[in-house]
């Protein structure tokens, strides 16, 4: 990672509202994410797991600037983005796009693929007239491999594969330099989960695209990131090279993340020693003292009920967040 | 996850055909009493269009010769006036015709007033939510909370009575229901992930308030201006009832009950028949409403559309059996 | 071999929509042994779902079941004529728990009630000896303080301990058959694996037989004895769990476990079956897999049937072949 970063995130922190202040109330706010960095490389894929809560779809809203940081920078090819409103927040959105989780609910049910596709070139008036964005609409339906009648037909007519790729169509056609892709393939079936990963994987190449992947599937994750950042409650617990994630976890919560996953093949399974953390994650509004992990920990020490640990660099590029576990 | 699950699966293939208003057709066939709903409210915006062509008489001709006949059938009644004439020989039938056209002009512009003011109110709450979403719907509930009835009295009080008066106030008292609807479109609409993805495409608020958010309040509001409309109706023929609407000579058929009121006993006919008039004009609406309310909500009309086959088997079976 | 506890037997199930007929099952035939864990695996729409609906009597308008019966130790249970009123059977012998907590618990009854109400409908419980044997499941599904937890309304429980409660109260008339739907699909990976390792001991203790439906091959590797893999409203095989995902003979059940990516592999690129499943308004007479089998042919026009095929069943004439070239 010489290249300079596509995206920086350092010192992050997001506050959830419970109530928006109505009339009458006041604004009650809780922090759901904090001090979480990290950077993206150019044509790079930063895998981000967690459970439900754990704050990585928060994450991915805040680099979108779709929720305000309340604390952090969020840099963006070299420029400060955290702070950025109106034309020039709308023009950053050619460059940082979605693909979304649900393939039924985000696509406009009344609008043609051509024109799902076709808009972002519109609203950026990148389309000189309608004959340039058709051909424009025709090359990019055919680069995500869909046949070329498409264009005219309704969301309603596709399969969800199809759709997934008719959103990362939409997600393509500004030519962005980072995706974030949230959940892109959980709500797929598990044979056509495969053909849109592998479409991704060769957009990245062809295109140098990044990829922040927002997953919960360890599996879809280690296959398609370079490098995995594991959250809890609203922390980054380690981040590291793929490889050393899922071959030598540092942090508990990793190791029993990992165990968890249930494998198939039948034999491993039975086999494999399986560390099922006791209890349930952290309830973010009131989290525990010290390390949010502590009382599911089975190595929690009296230093883990007191304070909070910091992730700090363990070896190489493998970073942890642990008072009680080096590399 | 089972039938919704199963629905998404299923629905690819139906294509979008340029059939769909015969289908329409042929299912509004199915359902009689929206048929029969749809074939009388055709019939009566016909008969308010073309009132100076349809109606035997001017509405406010008087006929001293021919005071308070009854109706065709009765004993004393005549083929010149088929539902009878009032007690200055005013023939009835014609009063209905031209109170039509009243009664339906003021339900129309008020509906159109009352849905637009309406639908501002509640696309500006959705769409920007936070305070000012709390604002603007206390100020719904507050108006909601003031009795219409007396709003009306003090505005026509102040005004004076009128056509046009009662329209005005009509929309003001009417408006917050479609403000509570659309708000309600609109706050959950914005939650949908396409309408993330046009926003983080860069879509203007513009756009996405009418290109992807607006496409999905025409249908419920539709219906909700149709159902509404029956509640102008009625209102407008209690305020006109009241003295404080429709003045004569003009007609309306609120009004129509109301200076019949006087003849109850000895003519009866001057006040059913507008009454019914009403009566059977709403019924019609709400029949036909319903009707369309099912058939724009995709999930409800496969519904209707499941139990009319399973009901048609069964016929079918029974008749095997038999 | 023992007579089995339920048996399905050519089951077809329809959808009346406005497009037309949807074929949602055509032709499903199972059965479970009394003890037994059976996995019923397919993707969105393959009729999994169904099956169990069917199994619940849960099908209604605008299902219907067209053709074929269930049978529940050798008695009729639903077809398309009968539909008994099983009142004794369903909720009591068979139990099903959904793969989504949060709706199916009542929001205003207490979680206690809800259980003792189980028990005195089925087991004809005084309102004491419920409230009783209500505690004691919940322990038994591991919620710990089960007395005061019984006084708690569902919103006070996380979804993992929800879904103990929907357990407990299916493990609550001591019935013969789970069904478990997608039990775990709204879990977290931690909490999942704790849901499963209490279906897998409740099972041992009381000689439950299970049929678990689930996308997740991950799932049926860890806890089936027994796996039938179905596909556009098919079974397309059957088969000890061991012998399906070491020695797969349908191309399909092939491709998904080939698909599947591990965790402890590193390969580059995933094996993606190519196109989706057919719609089931109009399905192909004969395998509907052929439009995305590497190795079908004309003969794969014609209807195929389960047949026995080592172990298991298959319904394909090229049972046992590779489908899929190794990965590169």
């Amino acid at each position: 990672m010489t290249a300079a970063p596509v995206l920086s995130v350092s010192g992050l922190a997001i506050d959830y509202e419970l109530s928006s202040g109505g009339l009458f109330r006041k604004r009650r706010s809780v922090s759901a994410v904090s001090a979480v960095s990290f950077e993206l490389a150019p044509g790079e894929t930063l895998g981000l797991v967690g459970e439900s809560g754990s704050g990585k779809t928060t994450v991915g809203r805040a680099v979108l600037r779709r929720i305000p940081a309340a604390k952090g920078r969020i840099v963006f090819d070299g420029e400060d983005i955290t702070n950025l409103q109106g034309e020039a927040l709308r023009r950053l959105r050619a460059r940082m796009q979605i693909v979304l989780q649900d393939p039924y609910t985000s696509l406009n049910p009344r609008m043609k693929v051509s024109s799902i596709v076709a808009e972002p070139l519109i609203v950026h008036g990148l389309a000189a007239s309608a004959e340039e964005a058709r051909t424009a609409v025709a090359e990019l339906l055919e680069r995500v491999g869909l046949p070329g009648d498409a264009a005219d037909r309704y969301p309603h007519s596709f399969s969800g594969g199809q759709r997934q790729r008719i959103g990362i169509a939409r997600a393509l056609a500004l030519k962005p330099a980072l995706i974030v892709a949230d959940e892109p393939v959980s709500a797929l079936d598990v044979s056509v989960r495969a053909q849109v990963v592998n479409l991704m994987q060769d957009l990245q190449r062809d295109l140098g695209i990044s990829y922040l992947f927002i997953a919960h599937d360890l599996a879809i994750v280690r296959h398609i990131s370079h490098r995995v950042a594991i959250m809890y409650a609203g922390r980054i617990v380690e981040i590291a090279p793929r490889q050393a994630i899922y071959e030598r976890p540092i942090h508990p919560y990793t190791e029993a993340l990992l165990s968890a996953v249930p494998v198939a093949n039948p034999k491993l399974q039975r086999a494999r020693r399986r560390i099922v953390p006791p209890g349930e994650s952290v309830d973010i509004a009131n989290p525990p003292k010290g390390c949010r992990f502590h009382p599911r920990c089975p190595l929690a020490s009296n230093r883990c009920r007191k304070e909070e640990p910091q992730l700090l660099r363990k070896s190489g590029d493998h970073f942890a967040a642990c008072w009680n576990r080096d590399a | 996850m089972a039938a919704s699950d199963f629905t998404a699966s299923l629905t690819p293939p139906i294509p979008a055909t340029t059939s769909a208003p015969r289908s329409a057709i042929s299912e509004l066939l199915h359902d009689k009493a929206a048929a029969i709903g749809l074939a009388f409210i055709l019939l009566i915006v016909f008969l308010a269009l073309f009132a100076p062509l349809v109606a035997p008489y001017d509405p406010a001709a008087q006929s001293i010769m021919a005071r308070l006949k009854p109706p065709v059938w009765m004993a004393r009644g005549t083929w010149e006036h088929l539902l009878g004439t009032d007690n200055l020989g005013r023939d009835v039938l014609s009063r209905i015709i031209w109170g039509a056209r009243a009664t339906l002009t003021i339900g129309a512009v008020t509906c159109l007033l009352a849905a637009t003011l309406g639908t501002v109110v509640g696309l500006w709450a959705g769409f920007i939510g936070g305070r000012t979403d709390s604002v603007l719907m206390r100020l719904v509930d507050i108006q909601v909370s003031f009795p219409g009835i007396l709003l009306i009295l003090l505005v026509v009080a102040v005004l004076g009575p009128g056509v046009w008066t009662l329209v005005a106030v009509l929309s003001v008292t009417n408006w917050m229901v479609y403000a509570r609807l659309v708000r309600g479109i609109v706050s959950s609409t914005r939650q949908t992930p396409y309408v993330e993805a046009a926003e983080v495409i860069g879509c203007r608020p513009a756009r996405v308030i009418f290109r992807h958010i607006l496409p999905n309040i025409v249908s419920p509001l539709l219906t909700l201006a149709i159902l509404e409309f029956t509640n102008i109706v009625l209102a407008e023929a209690a305020v006109s009832f009241l003295g404080f609407g429709v003045q004569p000579p003009a007609t309306s058929w609120g009004l129509d009950v109301a200076s019949g009121r006087d003849y109850l006993f000895i003519a009866w006919w001057l006040v059913t028949f507008p009454g019914l008039a009403i009566v059977v004009t709403v019924l019609s609406i709400n029949l036909f409403a319903n009707w369309l309310r099912v058939t724009t909500d995709p999930e409800e009309r496969e519904k209707r559309f499941a139990r009319a086959e399973t009901a048609k088997r069964r016929r079918a079976r029974r008749r095997v059996g038999a | 071999m023992t007579m089995p506890l339920l048996e399905i037997d050519n089951l077809h199930v329809c959808f009346d929509t406005r497009a037309g007929t949807v074929q949602a099952l055509r032709g499903v035939s199972l059965s479970v042994a009394p003890g037994e864990t059976l996995g019923i695996v397919g993707e969105s729409g393959s009729g999994k779902s169904v099956t169990a609906q069917a199994v619940m009597g849960l099908i209604d308008v605008p299902g219907r079941i067209s053709g074929g019966e269930i049978l529940w130790q050798g008695q009729p249970l639903a077809g398309v004529d009968v539909t008994r009123a099983a009142r004794g059977i369903w909720g009591r012998e068979i139990t099903m728990i959904f793969q989504n907590p949060m709706t199916s618990l009542n929001p205003l009854m207490t979680i206690g009630a809800q259980i003792a109400e189980v028990v005195e409908l089925h087991m004809g419980f005084d309102r004491r000896a419920a409230r009783q044997r209500a505690a004691e499941l919940l322990s038994a599904v591991g919620i710990a303080g089960a007395e005061r937890r019984l006084g708690q309304y569902p919103h006070e429980f996380s979804g993992g301990m929800r879904q103990r409660v929907m357990i407990a109260m299916g493990i609550a008339c001591e019935p013969k058959l789970l069904i478990a739907d997608e039990p775990t699909t709204a879990l977290d990976v931690t909490i999942q694996a704790q849901i499963l390792e209490l279906l897998a001991e409740l099972q041992e203790k009381m000689g439950l037989a299970i049929v678990l439906i689930t996308h997740d091959l991950g799932i049926v590797a860890g806890l089936c004895h027994r796996v039938a893999v179905m596909y556009a409203g098919q079974i397309v095989e059957t088969g000890p769990v061991d012998a399906i995902f070491e020695n797969p003979s349908h191309p399909y059940t092939q491709g998904l476990i080939r698909s599947t990516p591990g965790l402890d592999a590193d390969e580059e690129r995933l094996t993606a079956i190519d196109g989706a499943p057919p719609g089931l308004l109009r399905p192909p007479s004969g395998c509907a897999f052929l439009p995305r089998c590497p190795i079908g042919d004309e003969g794969c026009r014609a209807p195929q049937r389960l047949r026995a095929v080592g172990s298991g069943t298959v319904a394909c004439r090229k049972a046992g072949e590779q489908a899929w070239r190794e990965a590169v």
